[in-house]
């Protein structure tokens, strides 16, 4: 996929106030340069950083569509497509020039889900993903946990039960279930069905996508750009005054 | 095709605003795209954007492009820096697919440093030659009639232009058709020797 080049961005910078604007906009253009070349050589946790700080120092939304592209090829679907999400509200003509919503929604279908169910609605629940507290008060009849796939560890805590633990791999797409039912007045949280679905494989749609994106163009090595001259004439005759 | 880009220099010193016109003929070769240049004093760095200082765009033709500019001051004793990129854009914005081989613009940078290429007398006109080559094609790495030039990043080279290279005061209605500027003392001198 490649976007047409965007002509918007020079507003953009012009926005930021002149002497910040020359910093941050050479700051962005060196982490973009930075995180593209760092794409180009696969190494992504670099690009992403790259593209993060090229975005925070000049809003262009290619360096925010690079974020999810990054994000993409290091598998954090979850967050890609957050990303992706966040592009289209912040950035909507541009999420549409370059049809972002088809990345999203292939992202998105890559997410994994694990539901658990069983959860009593009037007690708070702490959930922890692979080891980190989720949730700090869920609770029931059901929460739906989005996980990138791969190997993950869902447990359960309340107090003066116990914890209600699910360790499974979970494919592109897929969807765990977990059934809890906890026995009032004893210490125990029975994982009562531990079910696993496992739905089609979308690996197919990441095919065009592994390559990355267009990235189109911006402010950032347009930091100059914005600067197209008015004043010089044309041809034989362009005119510069030294101070 | 042999690269070639050309500086032409013409300083008129009666009016105490000394001109420099900058002729390039850059070779692109099979290279589409622009050719951006700006100019501005030594106080600028190469390395910030150049505010205030305009950025003009032309599109390159296939093979060699002829480029004109003119710079004018009413202080001579300062040294001209003139940034020539090759742009995939008109914009010179191009950013590239991430994990492709594409780079972002400009895809060649030529900083170029010409040393105290004006001069100034009270009395007549002057017409000064410099004439560079300059390549901006992938795998340009030189600039003739350049000092060597260094490479400060990828695909950017830093060229310093010796004053000597000026032929100074070949054209105009002062010009002596030598390389040598008449002072206001009267004494032929040579940009090298100011």
């Amino acid at each position: 996929m490649r976007a047409a080049v965007l002509v918007g961005v020079a507003s953009v910078l012009l926005a930021v106030p002149a002497r910040a604007q020359e910093r941050d906009v050479e700051r962005a253009r060196v982490a973009y340069t930075t995180a593209t070349r760092a794409a180009e050589e696969a190494r992504w946790v670099d690009a992403l950083d790259g593209f993060r700080e090229a975005y925070r120092f000049s809003r262009i939304p290619p360096a925010l569509l690079n974020v999810g592209v990054s994000l993409r090829a290091l598998g954090r679907y979850v967050e890609a497509r957050d990303t992706f999400e966040e592009l289209a509200r912040l950035h909507p003509d541009y999420a549409s020039e370059v049809d972002s919503e088809t990345f999203r929604r292939e992202v998105a279908a890559a997410v994994a889900t694990v539901v658990v169910r069983g959860l009593p609605a009037t007690s708070e629940h702490e959930v922890r993903v692979d080891g980190r507290v989720r949730f700090t008060a869920a609770r029931g009849p059901e929460l739906r946990i989005e996980l990138d796939p791969g190997t993950h560890v869902v447990e359960v805590r309340r107090a003066g039960f116990r914890t209600a633990r699910w360790e499974g791999p979970l494919e592109p797409g897929a969807q765990a279930s977990m059934q809890v039912v906890p026995l009032a007045e004893t210490p125990e949280v029975l994982e009562r069905e531990v079910r696993v679905e496992v739905r089609p494989r979308h690996r197919g749609l990441w095919i065009g996508l592994s390559v990355g994106l267009v990235l189109l163009a911006g402010g950032i090595t347009g930091g100059v750009v914005a600067q197209r001259n008015a004043q010089l004439e044309p041809a034989t005759n362009n005119r510069v005054r030294l101070p | 095709m042999r690269p070639w880009s050309w500086l032409v220099f013409v300083s008129f010193g009666c009016n105490h605003a000394a001109v420099l016109e900058v002729e390039l003929e850059v070779r692109a070769g099979d290279e589409a795209g622009y050719l951006a240049v700006q100019a501005g004093p030594a106080t600028l760095d190469f390395d910030e954007t150049w505010q205030g200082y305009d950025l003009d765009v032309v599109a390159l033709d296939p093979g060699t492009t002829r480029y004109t500019l003119s710079a004018v001051t009413e202080h001579p004793d300062q040294d001209l820096l003139l940034r020539v990129r090759r742009c995939l854009t008109a914009d010179c914005t191009h950013l590239p697919t991430a994990g492709t081989s594409e780079r972002a613009d400009p895809q060649v940078e030529y900083r170029l440093t010409v040393e105290r290429p004006f001069f100034l007398a009270r009395h007549d006109a002057h017409a000064s030659h410099l004439r560079l080559a300059l390549d901006v094609t992938d795998d340009a790495a030189h600039c003739t009639g350049c000092e060597p030039c260094a490479s400060p990043a990828p695909r950017t080279h830093a060229c310093p232009v010796s004053r000597c290279s000026v032929a100074a005061c070949v054209d105009g209605p002062g010009a002596a058709g030598t390389s040598y500027c008449e002072d206001d003392d009267g004494v032929e001198r040579h940009l090298c020797e100011l």
